[in-house]
């Protein structure tokens, strides 16, 4: 009987649920526009790699729409609202800036040819993606999406921090800020709005803020900043400390002068009273430097090494082949060529244009390892009909590798210029995806470090990656038995067994080394 | 100071008081001849005898209303139950009467009842024998609710609780009766209601009550490791609670974590919780997080049972949350 009753009562239950489940999508009859979101922190521009809803499904908040791929990894996009996805704007494989509209998500049979002009109209609309530019993300992202933060939902975040400068252009969404880093911001000046947050979500937590005082510290009379400038953080001493990751005095003095605009002080700041945590983290910017034990929070490009160094060294089966180059006759060659062009060629530029003509003689080394797809299980090898050839650069903490698109076609001065471009683009953070996809061989580059040989781990997809040690004058034994000093440069060739075989590798290799050793070769001068 | 047991420090708590002051018995089943089931009653009944420490029935619902009569008319009984799953017979006589009967009175009949016994999982006891049933009878206002987890503690509050006017739901632990620690000799009272800082650290508060404090010492011990100093706060009290403490340490750390072994919906712990999110909103770092039992009913399966309940990993994993490591 008891048993009963609580069967009834479970059934009565799961009925209302079930009405509940029902209703909720009908009520939602307005539709929005579902901007990109900035899912990196220096992400200006994503390629949607695949839709995971097609138009017309149902999707509620939270669910995968699509895979995203930034400038560091592909990542996933939840959908932000619940309802009906009723028009994909950017479709596979298509880019688009951060707050561009890439959907419209509303209720059944709604009408939305005003909303899509409104798209079209936009200046950041879907025009503005083929030129890469970053759109002005704020006015879409705040306007139209208030409720809509679906990876870092804060709806707290929109009350802002009390600081009155407004948020960073590039972003469309106020981070989420920890109650605690809201406050000590407050007390400290720093403008919350300028860090870039550490925790999940990019939510701004206490450590944040801290490091942000500890960095803006010394700004308070900032060096080279006129006495009377200098005078004036005493006014707003908040302002003064507020963290400008670049050419901070102008910039905190920017700030300072909103600040005392633009808040009378509402709140005193109380910089004599600093929390506990930011006087340690003043006191220990100045100490000397000593090893501290850290914590250090995964960046997307360190989770992106990890991921694909990992998955590399456990699917390929590496070997190694090395090879010593007499570079000689190249750096004479290079000198007599940067003399006559009145600049200097990299050595880099060099070892992609030599590499790329090793390529095209044994092929089978500029290939990928390909699952094959539609799920038969089988498997195949991909000999790219192209050498696009990226280099390893390192960053301040990380790696990335520009690819240089087909460098067999290309002369030594493309090849150079393009690298040039790429390398400072790398270092300032601005590489775009397609700079990065699909290359075909690796270069890595330690002999400016003082290496003279190491093993890499190939980077997917390639089959094979090339590490590049030191120029070292070395004693070598002649082909008539004479001791002489030669130039030499060791090269380590790390293969794919799956792909390249060990015969074949050396082949390339020993290709390699006979033109870096006789420079003189067609290639080259023909194309130059 | 000398170093006994929990069970000891139980012992000597009723001892004193039945000592001091004649008003106070002991009675449940096997209190008397045999000496209690976990050995707490031995020797009471050879020092005051079968008018003061009595053996009762199978009955939990009748002796646990015996001793609410008996609070009603002046004495200061001290109800065993051989555990709190027994208890769970007599919730009427509790929830009902010993919870209502100063309040619907107004004030004219005081109810100095303590009701005493072990709490909370043990090992290998399966589901109707293992469980916390703390928020039971936090629920429940009119009653005081305390749950020592330090031999001194347990001397101290058991002492207080018999002194109070109030009925006490006075829960000790299986597994603690063993456990031992430096106890005052004599005169040694703890009061209710006031909360413990048993470990001083800046950089997170863990809040926890009864057996699980053994798992948060291990877990600051491990994080000591990774530069974390933790505070530990033993509530001791369960209700009243004893918030003050609890805010005070949370404004200095920033971050907080709640270890409660019971399960989560609606417990002491998530109570707690709650409380810190709503009072120190803008000294939190993160969300409190909280380390609590699965929300299962007590698997008999050894690996299983141990995996259901807080553990010193799991602290740790919360500690890491709450401080983004």
């Amino acid at each position: 009987m008891a048993a009963f009753g609580i069967w009834c009562l479970g059934f009565v239950w799961d009925l209302e649920f079930g009405i509940w489940d029902f209703a909720f999508p009908e009520e939602r009859t307005v539709a929005e526009l579902i901007p990109m979101l900035a899912l990196s922190p220096t992400m200006e521009v994503a390629t949607i790699i695949k839709w995971n809803k097609a138009e017309g499904d149902t999707v509620t908040a939270g669910e995968l729409l699509c895979e995203v791929e930034t400038d560091k990894a592909i990542m996933e996009y939840e959908a932000p609202v619940e309802g009906k996805l009723l028009k994909i704007l950017v479709g596979d494989g298509q880019s688009c800036g951060v707050g561009e509209p890439i959907a419209v998500i509303g209720g059944e049979d709604e009408d939305i040819t005003a909303l899509l002009a409104q798209a079209q109209a936009k200046p950041t609309g879907a025009a503005a993606a083929t030129t890469g530019k970053p759109a002005a993300a704020p006015p879409l992202a705040a306007e139209q999406q208030p409720q809509a933060a679906p990876l870092v939902a804060a709806p707290q975040a929109a009350a802002a921090p009390s600081a009155p400068i407004p948020p960073p252009a590039e972003t469309g969404r106020r981070a989420p800020v920890s109650p605690v880093a809201r406050r000590l911001a407050e007390q400290a000046g720093v403008d919350i709005g300028a860090l870039r947050g550490s925790g999940p979500g990019g939510r701004v937590v206490k450590r944040d803020v801290e490091e942000a005082a500890g960095r803006g510290a010394p700004l308070a009379v900032p060096a080279g900043v006129p006495p009377s400038a200098a005078a004036a953080p005493a006014a707003a001493p908040a302002a003064a400390v507020a963290p400008s990751p670049q050419a901070a005095p102008p910039a905190a003095l920017v700030a300072a002068a909103r600040a005392s605009a633009a808040a009378p002080a509402p709140a005193a700041p109380a910089p004599t009273a600093p929390a506990p945590g930011l006087a340690a983290q003043v006191a220990a910017a100045g100490a000397p430097a000593e090893m501290t034990e850290q914590v250090i929070p995964i960046s997307p490009m360190r989770r992106a090494i990890a991921e694909r160094m990992t998955q590399s060294k456990a699917a390929a089966p590496h070997y190694y082949l090395v090879i010593a180059v007499r570079m000689d006759a190249l750096l004479e060659a290079r000198q007599r060529l940067n003399e006559s062009l009145g600049r200097k060629i990299s050595l880099n530029a060099f070892l992609l244009k030599f590499v790329a003509e090793a390529l095209a003689r044994v092929p089978r080394v500029n290939a990928t390892w390909e699952a094959g797809g539609g799920g038969g299980g089988y498997q195949t090898i991909r000999q790219h009909g192209r050498a696009d050839i990226a280099l390893a650069v390192a960053l301040n903490d990380g790696l990335i590798a520009p690819i240089v698109r087909d460098c067999s076609r290309k002369g030594l001065l493309a090849i150079d210029g393009e690298l040039a471009g790429l390398i400072a683009r790398a270092q300032a953070g601005q590489l775009r995806g397609e700079e990065i996809e699909n290359a075909t061989f690796t270069l890595s580059n330690l002999g400016n470090m003082g290496i003279d040989q190491f093993t890499s781990i190939i980077n997917p997809p390639c089959a094979a990656t090339l590490a590049v040690g030191r120029i070292a004058r070395t004693p070598v034994i002649d082909e008539d038995g004479e001791l002489a000093v030669h130039s030499v440069m060791k090269l380590t060739l790390s293969c794919d067994h799956r792909v390249i075989d060990g015969a074949v590798g050396a082949k390339f290799l020993s290709e390699l080394k006979a033109l870096l050793e006789n420079p003189v070769q067609p290639a080259l001068v023909v194309q130059l | 100071m000398p170093v006994i047991t929990y069970r000891e420090a139980l012992r000597q708590a009723i001892d004193e008081e039945m000592e001091r002051d004649d008003r106070v018995f002991l009675m449940g089943e096997e209190v008397a001849e045999y000496e209690g089931a976990y050995k707490v009653s031995q020797g009471l009944l050879g020092k005051y005898g079968p008018q003061r420490v009595i053996d009762t029935p199978i009955t939990e619902e009748s002796f646990t209303g015996v001793g609410i009569g008996a609070a009603m008319l002046g004495l200061r009984p001290v109800v065993e139950w051989m555990t709190v799953n027994f208890g769970l017979q007599a919730m009427d006589q509790i929830i009902n009467n010993a919870a209502k009967l100063r309040y619907m009175s107004g004030g004219q009949i005081t109810l100095p009842l303590v009701v005493r016994g072990p709490n909370g999982p043990a090992e290998w006891l399966a589901a109707q024998h293992s469980q916390a049933l703390q928020a039971l009878f936090a629920h429940v206002p009119g009653l005081k609710v305390v749950a020592p987890a330090t031999p001194a503690d347990a001397k101290g509050l058991l002492k207080s609780a018999i002194r109070d006017d109030n009925p006490v739901i006075f829960l000790e632990g299986e597994l603690m009766y063993a456990w031992r620690g430096e106890v005052p000799q004599g005169e040694w009272l703890v009061p209710l209601g006031k909360a413990d800082v048993k470990r001083a650290g800046g950089d997170v508060t863990i809040i926890t009550f009864g057996r699980p404090l053994r798992a948060a010492h291990e877990a600051a011990e491990q994080l000591v490791r990774q530069g974390v100093e933790a505070e530990i706060i033993d509530l001791r009290t369960l209700r009243p609670l004893d918030e003050a403490t609890l805010y005070a340490s949370v404004a200095r750390t920033n971050r907080c974590v709640v270890v409660d072994e019971a399960w989560p919906l609606a417990s002491v712990g998530s109570h707690v919780a709650w409380l810190v999110a709503r009072n120190c909103f803008d000294d939190l770092d993160a969300p409190v997080e909280l380390v609590s039992g699965d929300d299962i009913p007590m698997p008999y399966n050894h690996a299983l049972e141990l995996a259901a309940q807080p553990s010193a990993q799991k602290v740790v994993e919360a500690v890491k949350k709450v401080m983004y490591l």
